[in-house]
């Protein structure tokens, strides 16, 4: 028997919003599942924060919940990458796509508001290129994404 | 003469509705204490009943820490993931 198994939604996720151009023009590819610990401004983190089946009786689709952070300034670069996130998800996320991490139809999304505020963190770099150890408070976006997503069979070349 | 809905059917109807909210909103608390990594967030979340509605709330002041993250902390979205779980959740 078959079994079905989703493949990682959370690096779809990423491998996705990195293959779009935006990202990259903004954040130089700085999509992280977990802040590094030299962290070059601006950069982006997504967290999965659950992916409970659309339906009870089916395996498969689920509703995936994904919060984006955005960190590094100056406050309006961070509210700019904050909104190219949230408007390539809800604009160009829907429909199937293959990344390295699996094959997934995505539908259904929903985007949320972005939230505007500071983080203080102690880093190893302060912004790009010091080595000592800084606690500094940088400009904070977030936002939740609600998406739902298949496992799709891979797209194979003719 | 026209037909008049018995006035007992729509409060009872809305009733039936409430209380369906009330589980749901129980539901979303029991969740949130599942799944916060703060055990003073999970001892903290209550779901009560309103007049036409009900609600899930939190009084813990560093809820929001666990719930949406920090500087070294994950998001854990605790309620958030709960209220996907029991039912459409559409983030605001």
């Amino acid at each position: 028997m078959t079994l079905i198994v989703s493949p990682n939604w959370l690096a779809c996720l990423i491998q996705w919003l990195l293959e779009q151009t935006e990202p990259q023009a903004l954040a130089d590819d700085r999509i992280y599942s977990e802040w590094p610990t030299t962290k070059v401004m601006p950069a982006v983190r997504v967290t999965r924060l659950g992916d409970p089946p659309l339906d009870a009786n089916v395996y498969g689709p689920v509703e995936c919940l994904f919060q984006i952070d955005v960190l590094g300034g100056p406050r309006a670069t961070t509210d700019l990458v904050a909104e190219t996130t949230r408007a390539l998800l809800a604009q160009r996320l829907a429909g199937a796509h293959t990344v390295t991490a699996g094959a997934f139809i995505a539908g259904g999304v929903t985007v949320g508001g972005i939230r505007s505020g500071s983080m203080t963190f102690t880093s190893q770099a302060k912004v790009g290129t010091a080595t000592t150890e800084t606690s500094t408070a940088q400009p904070h976006a977030d936002l939740t994404v609600s998406v739902t997503l298949k496992p799709a069979r891979a797209v194979v070349a003719p | 003469m026209g037909f008049v809905l018995d006035p007992g059917a729509a409060s009872a109807a809305e009733e039936a509705v409430v209380d369906d909210l009330v589980e749901a909103a129980e539901a979303i608390a029991r969740g949130t204490a599942r799944r916060a990594k703060d055990h003073e967030y999970s001892d903290s979340v209550r779901s009560e009943r309103m007049a036409r509605s009900a609600r899930t709330t939190t009084d813990n002041p560093f809820a929001h820490l666990d719930e949406w993250g920090s500087a070294n902390n994950p998001p854990t979205g605790a309620m958030r993931g709960a209220a996907a779980e029991v039912g459409r959740f559409e983030p605001e």
